[in-house]
């Protein structure tokens, strides 16, 4: 069994600053989690203490049943993929592959067969004769993936593993990496992985769960779905989602059959859904969000909202649309057709869905649409 | 077309112009040259006439500034590798390479473990004991001759080499290892770390990771320390007393001293067989020793 757990974890720089404020998460045996955040959240950091590559001010790690503080990295039972690859240069692809085993005094022929299967599974077998400067980035990635996957770790550490491919190269890694995760953990073997990016989509398309992080806190840990479709707080809102969710200052008030949201001189109703979701007492100035694939063209005579078009840049099969709603900018996707058709006089008369809108706390942040 | 006419006008200026910078480029070019080459002659001369004036006669080299020897003669090679003292030359340089062999290896060990150690660790007091070593590189070498000559005496280390080399095997070029510091600081650390999550302890990382890349600085020191050592003159004239012990830099002061009138041809025919071995060295090793000179170079 490989769960990592984390409790109470800090990291205090020189006694003053703070990076890491007692942070607590688990990753179940055979988990792909992916630490996600913009840069300076202290994710790496969070990863390298786990490595064992930065020191604990406080807390507590565990992997398996077994608290590694104190451990250096090589008793740890992880494995590391770096961002640049970290490939040793004077080393051969065959000998950066067994440099951890020969240290850890494993067989020849036992290498040798371990290597065998790791250029297998990962094709990267012609390679193996030759320097890392000889590969290209996407097989000097592979080489890196194959030093840690050639070690059977319990847990496996990715540091922005694909920050440095190309965008084609990037999407093909991702396939590969998940893969390979489903592949290990089919077999039974450990596949716990812990992976740092600060790429959404990469958070979105391989972890089984996403912990968010700002400023060293956890903002939300949940599944893709739960952290797009109810996200706990505004920042994670903001974060998840292409284009960005419209996050506009915004009042409350009860009208009748329902809360109604004004912002600027515009205002907008809402039903029963909202008002069941909002907690009581709801009122006065908030944060309102709606994702930009939210709205949808009022129809005749129903209540809408009139936006300003300031620009539309046309995708193909559909438009991003930029307006102002009572001098709040928002973002609307909308299908081509529907946005040519709409748009009369730079204008759009548009409503969000409401299942869909979210109000946080102006202060905190915290989602108070969710019950 | 009276376009097509203005056209070809224009070309053949543009070619006349062309014509002109080209001729004026290579003026200025063999001006650069002949500059650079008179220079560059006029520094090399003393080594042109010291090795034409190696293979004169004792009574030519004083007949004239030119370099050509009138008619060339190995008297002074033979003579001067026989010396007056009872041993040859070879042994003198036997006895430099006695020196100079384990004060290399050792510099070089030493050096890259302090290096490594201040660039790699934080430990307590390291601000200082970085700072003291800076402060060695600035004090003058004089200002320690007489408490070493003095150390060096109450341990019984007089008329040994021990005194020549054994400080640097603890790290006492204060040079070197600023210089290794500076070329591991440019080397990224991932490459340790990775060395670290794969099992290595400090020293494993230090031999399998570390050395290897660090290599062109590595031969860089090697290179100094070989040249330095070759040419130190005071070092030995203040520790060694017994002509058999004698370094050749000693051993060529020798024949100034002894001889009552001096045999310069000798003298000469040695000193040009001093150089050799830096210059060997020196061009064996050019590749590395630049890279490692050119520290910032280094690609991550």
């Amino acid at each position: 069994m490989a769960q990592l757990s984390i409790r109470n974890l800090e990291k205090v720089y020189g006694g003053a600053l703070k990076a890491l404020h007692g942070i607590n998460l688990d990753v179940k045996d055979g988990e792909f989690m992916v630490l996600v955040g913009p840069s300076g959240c202290a994710k790496s950091t969070t990863l390298r203490m786990i490595a064992g590559l930065e020191t604990v001010s406080g807390g507590h790690i565990s992997i398996g049943d077994k608290v590694v503080n104190n451990l250096p990295p090589g008793e740890r039972g992880i494995a590391m993929v770096f961002q640049n690859y970290a490939l040793y240069p004077h080393m051969k692809v065959r000998k950066n592959l067994s440099f951890g085993l020969k240290l850890a005094g494993e067989k020849k022929d036992e290498i040798a067969r371990r290597v065998a299967e790791v250029a297998d599974v990962l094709e990267i077998g012609p390679l193996l004769d030759r320097l890392p400067k000889q590969l290209s980035g996407g097989q000097a990635q592979r080489v890196a993936l194959g030093r840690a996957l050639i070690k059977k770790p319990e847990v496996f550490l990715f540091d922005e593993p694909l920050s440095n491919l190309d965008a084609k190269l990037r999407a093909s890694m991702r396939v590969r990496i998940t893969d390979l995760h489903r592949r290990l953990k089919e077999q039974g073997q450990s596949s716990t992985v812990v992976y740092v990016t600060h790429d959404q989509v990469e958070a979105m398309t391989m972890g089984d769960r996403i912990c968010v992080m700002k400023d060293g806190r956890i903002m939300q840990v949940a599944d893709p779905e739960t952290l797009y479709a109810r996200p706990e707080n505004a920042f994670v809102a903001g974060f998840i989602g292409m284009p960005e969710m419209n996050l506009v200052n915004a009042t409350v008030s009860r009208g009748e059959g329902g809360p109604v949201v004004t912002f600027g001189d515009q205002s907008v109703r809402f039903g029963a859904d909202l008002a069941g979701r909002l907690a009581a007492g709801t009122d006065g100035d908030v944060t309102f969000g709606v994702r930009p694939q939210h709205f949808r063209l009022a129809a005749p005579g129903e209540d809408a909202l009139i936006a300003k078009v300031i620009k539309a840049d046309f995708l193909g099969h559909e438009v991003d649309v930029h307006v102002t709603i009572g001098g709040e900018r928002f973002t609307v996707v909308l299908p081509v057709e529907e946005y040519r058709k709409a748009s009369v006089d730079g204008a759009l008369r548009i409503r969000p869905d409401e299942e869909r809108v979210f109000i946080f706390d102006r202060v905190s942040g915290q989602n108070i649409s969710l019950a | 077309m009276s376009d097509g006419i203005l056209h070809a006008e224009a070309i053949e200026n543009a070619e006349r112009l062309l014509a002109v910078q080209k001729r004026r480029e290579t003026v200025s070019l063999a001006i650069r040259y002949t500059i650079l080459t008179i220079v560059g002659l006029i520094m090399l001369y003393p080594l042109i006439w010291l090795i034409g004036a190696s293979f004169k006669t004792n009574s030519e080299i004083f007949a004239g500034a030119g370099f050509m020897p009138q008619s060339p003669t190995m008297d002074g090679y033979a003579k001067g590798w026989e010396t007056s003292t009872p041993y040859t030359f070879g042994r003198f340089f036997w006895n430099t390479f006695l020196i100079i062999a384990p004060k290399t290896i050792f510099t070089v060990i030493s050096c890259t473990a302090v290096a490594y150690g201040f660039a790699r660790f934080e430990f307590p007091g390291k601000k200082i004991l970085f700072a003291s070593l800076i402060a060695t590189l600035l004090l003058p070498n004089v200002v320690t001759r007489i408490p070493q000559y003095l150390l060096f005496r109450d341990l019984g280390w007089l008329d040994t080499y021990l005194p020549l080399w054994v400080p640097s095997a603890f790290a006492g070029d204060a040079f070197f290892v600023f210089m290794l510091l500076q070329f591991l600081r440019a080397i990224p650390r991932d490459m340790e770390e990775a060395a670290r999550v794969d099992g290595a302890n400090s020293f494993q990382t230090l031999i399998y990771v570390v050395v290897p890349m660090l290599v062109p600085a590595m031969i860089s020191v090697a290179l100094f320390q070989f040249m330095w050592t070759m040419n130190d003159f005071l070092g030995p004239l203040i520790y060694v007393s017994s002509v058999d012990k004698f370094p050749v830099s000693l051993a060529l002061k020798l024949s100034i001293d002894t001889a009552e009138a001096f045999e310069w041809n000798r003298i000469l025919a040695m000193s040009v067989l001093t150089l050799l071995p830096s210059l060997v060295v020196f061009f064996l090793a050019q590749k590395y020793f630049v890279e490692g000179i050119s520290a910032g170079g280094v690609k991550g």
